[in-house]
């Protein structure tokens, strides 16, 4: 038996739900442009008839997502932000090695080996001396040039690599503390749909960073450990990050800190996200191409030391061309830049000043097979290295243009998973609105059927 | 699938961004020229294209290492040729000095100046060395008494990679090993001014000796000369080469590059258009 005031009852559910329903529709459209915001739905589930009659009863509201979309969308942004971080510090390194302009290292190479040449054709001369002077300082000067810019670039990636490690425990703090929002939350019967919004969010801008091995247990809190197994969030604690001094000037190492602050060292732990491609770049490829200019340096200084000391210069004396030893440090002698009369093109057993064997020989050596184990002369040596960087670059290129497309694909995924659709939330609009005003009018009927009865008694 | 709004514009910005990459890459190209304008462009071209460089240095320097030679062998040609009308003329003097004993000492005169102008010309300078005299090419080889004060050293021009023109024409090789011609000339000057004939008569042919030698000179002095024309043909030739492969390498097609951009921004622009036309349109348009 239903009497009006059950019918009163209906209408009041009815109005309160549409009212939710079109609330929780405001809250979508608002948030259509929030990254990482998941939209919520409303489900209704009906009442059984009861003393206040049937009705509407439930409103559920859901948070639509897709948790091993996420899952596989932070592996994809672990590897790009790998590319992407070796990506920008190769793009810096390749700018020291521009070869397109012609002012290069392999230009100056060149300029090099024919100054000397020009010393064998006239070696009494004073140009041709003073010519090779100059051509040798500019050699040496972008060989320290390039040198020390490559350090300047390990630096700068061993700072950066501090800054991210920051910027981990930042995030890992946060995502602690929005667990132990989210496990109060639910033990309180509330919604916490934007906490794990915000929280989801953070889980991507640490992916990025570094790579990680999330779990959600049944509390509502998100476990975080790195993919060696170390635990980053459990619960309601973050475990810290940390940089010490490593074995090298620039080159820090990555600890981990425990509960009671002991640090372990986890640099070769890490094997995915930004701070991986930090690593990469500065303890892998910045040694390996300094490594190949300083053996590019050195074998010129010694090559040509060894034939200009065993020559003699037309002051009677015999000197090293070069000091130094490395890409760094290589310089002309000081003596030679300050008296050409140093520069030896004869040999000991001729006359001065028109001997010339060893400014050929010294010549000669631009085309002699003395790198690479015998197989290459010092302008292919140089070649290959830049041809290494250029290659290293565009492999970077390609692998962050695939890894950008992987990504895109997934975000978009997920966005037609969780992502608010203007269309979508206007037609539920209208539906609540219409649903509202129908539910209304119910309550006006059963308002007037009231008056009916009242009025005939 | 479900399109969200934000979805189709990332997608719509990630397609533009793409499309005025590939733009500006084409720009690059036509504006430099070079299809290879960074390292990463082509690894495998760059290397090429630096070796081709050093090459066409090298083949540069070979040149220019001719021409340096070639002026000091024709300074060297010019020279002996003068020496060479000297010695005739001195030749002449010991004929005539049998028919007409009258005039002998003119004659002994006339070759006391030839025996000054043959010091003269072996104390020829270029620049600041003096070319006979071996390595020691700072200071006049020949004292006027005929002595000799450089040493052996040979003129050498590296011409290729591996080859080299080598020259002995220090002024011992030449003036007096072979034939001392100034100890020659001196005996015919005195032996003019002492009416002593059998002493100029015997000068005749150590004159002649002394003439066949300089021809030998002379002819290796040639062929270096033409060593050189050689190996500078050879190098005019592998030059050419060597530019136009490395023309292959890395310049840019313009015709190719000027289609290519203009595909770009048709592109582009289609690409535009069609945004505009999706961002616009939603249901809040139609709904009153």
């Amino acid at each position: 038996m239903t009497d009006i005031n059950s019918i009163l009852g209906i209408g009041r559910t009815a109005l309160l739900a549409q009212q939710t329903a079109i609330d929780v529709t405001g809250r979508n459209i608002a948030n259509a442009d929030t990254e990482g915001y998941s939209r919520q739905r409303v489900t209704f589930s009906s009442l059984n008839a009861n003393y206040f009659g049937g009705g509407v009863a439930g409103v559920d509201i859901e948070r639509v997502y897709d948790r091993y979309l996420e899952a596989q969308l932070n592996l994809a942004l672990q590897t790009s932000g790998r590319w992407a971080s070796q990506q920008s510090g190769l793009e810096r390194i390749e700018i020291l090695f521009d070869e397109s302009s012609g002012t290069g290292l392999s230009e100056r190479l060149n300029a090099f080996w024919n100054a000397w040449m020009d010393v064998a054709n006239d070696p009494s001369g004073g140009v041709p001396r003073h010519q090779l002077i100059a051509r040798s300082q500019e050699l040496t000067s972008l060989f320290s040039s390039i040198a020390t810019n490559m350090d300047l670039i390990q630096q700068d990636t061993n700072a950066t690599i501090g800054d991210t490690v920051d910027q981990i425990n930042e995030l890992t703090r946060q995502i602690a503390d929005l667990n132990g929002q989210i496990r109060q939350a639910d033990l309180e019967g509330r919604d916490a749909h934007t906490l794990k919004d915000t929280r989801a969010q953070l889980l991507r801008d640490l992916s990025s960073r570094i790579d990680v091995t999330t779990y959600e247990k049944s509390d509502g809190t998100l476990s975080i450990a790195m993919g060696s197994g170390l635990p980053l969030v459990e619960n309601i604690d973050s475990f810290q990050l940390g940089t010490v001094a490593g074995t090298g000037l620039y080159q820090d190492d990555i600890v981990w800190l425990d509960s009671q602050g002991n640090a372990r060292v986890i640099t070769s732990q890490v094997t995915d996200g930004h701070l991986k491609g930090l690593l990469v770049l500065r303890d892998e490829i910045i040694p390996d191409i300094l490594g190949q200019l300083d053996a590019l340096a050195g074998g010129i200084i010694s090559e040509v030391n060894a034939l200009h000391a065993g020559g003699v210069a037309l002051d009677g004396t015999q000197n090293d061309f070069f000091t130094g030893s490395t890409a760094a440090d290589i310089a002309v002698n000081p003596d030679i830049s300050a008296d050409p009369q140093k520069i030896a093109a004869a040999d000991p057993s001729e006359g001065l000043p028109g001997g010339n064997s060893v400014a050929l020989a010294i010549a000669d050596l631009q085309a002699a097979p003395v790198m690479g184990g015998g197989t290459a002369n010092f302008g292919q040596y140089y070649s290959a290295l830049v041809s290494d960087v250029g290659s290293a670059l565009q492999t970077a290129n390609t692998s962050m243009s695939y890894q950008a497309d992987v990504t895109a694909n997934l975000t978009a995924y997920r966005a037609s998973v969780s992502g608010v659709s203007l269309d979508e939330e206007m037609v539920n609009l209208v539906k609540y609105q219409n649903a509202f005003q129908a539910a209304a009018q119910l309550i006006n009927v059963a308002d007037e059927m009231l008056e009916t009865l009242v009025n005939m008694i | 699938m479900r399109i969200t709004h934000q979805s189709s514009t990332e997608s719509v910005i990630r397609y533009l961004r793409q499309q005025t990459w590939d733009i500006l890459k084409t720009q690059e190209r036509i504006s430099s020229g070079k299809k290879i304008n960074q390292p990463s462009d082509d690894p495998q071209g760059i290397r090429q294209i630096l070796d081709t460089r050093q090459i066409l240095s090298s083949l540069d320097q070979f040149q220019r290492n001719i021409t340096q030679a070639d002026l000091r062998m024709n300074a060297l040609e010019t020279t002996l040729a003068t020496v060479d009308e000297l010695i005739t003329t001195a030749q002449d003097i010991v004929v005539s000095a049998e028919h007409a004993p009258e005039l002998t000492t003119t004659m002994a005169d006339q070759v006391a100046r030839i025996r000054d102008q043959v010091i003269q010309l072996a104390n020829t300078r270029l620049g600041d060395a003096y070319v006979f005299a071996g390595h020691n090419t700072a200071t006049a080889p020949f004292l006027d008494d005929g002595t000799y004060t450089g040493d052996g050293g040979a003129y050498r021009v590296r011409v290729g990679e591996a080859s080299e023109v080598s020259l002995q024409v220090d002024g011992d090789t030449v003036f007096k090993t072979t034939e001392d011609i100034f100890a020659i000339l001196e005996n015919l000057e005195t032996g003019l001014r002492n009416g002593d004939a059998a002493l100029v008569q015997n000068q005749a042919a150590s004159l002649a000796s002394f003439d066949a030698h300089l021809q030998t000179v002379r002819a290796d002095i040639g062929f270096a000369m033409n060593q050189m024309e050689i190996s500078s043909n050879y190098l005019d030739t592998f030059r050419l080469k060597m530019e136009n492969y490395l023309t292959d390498l890395e310049a840019a097609d313009l015709t190719e590059a000027a289609v290519d951009l203009q595909i770009q921004n048709t592109v582009y622009e289609a690409a535009l258009a069609a945004a505009a036309d999706l961002l616009q349109t939603n249901l809040l348009q139609f709904l009153r």
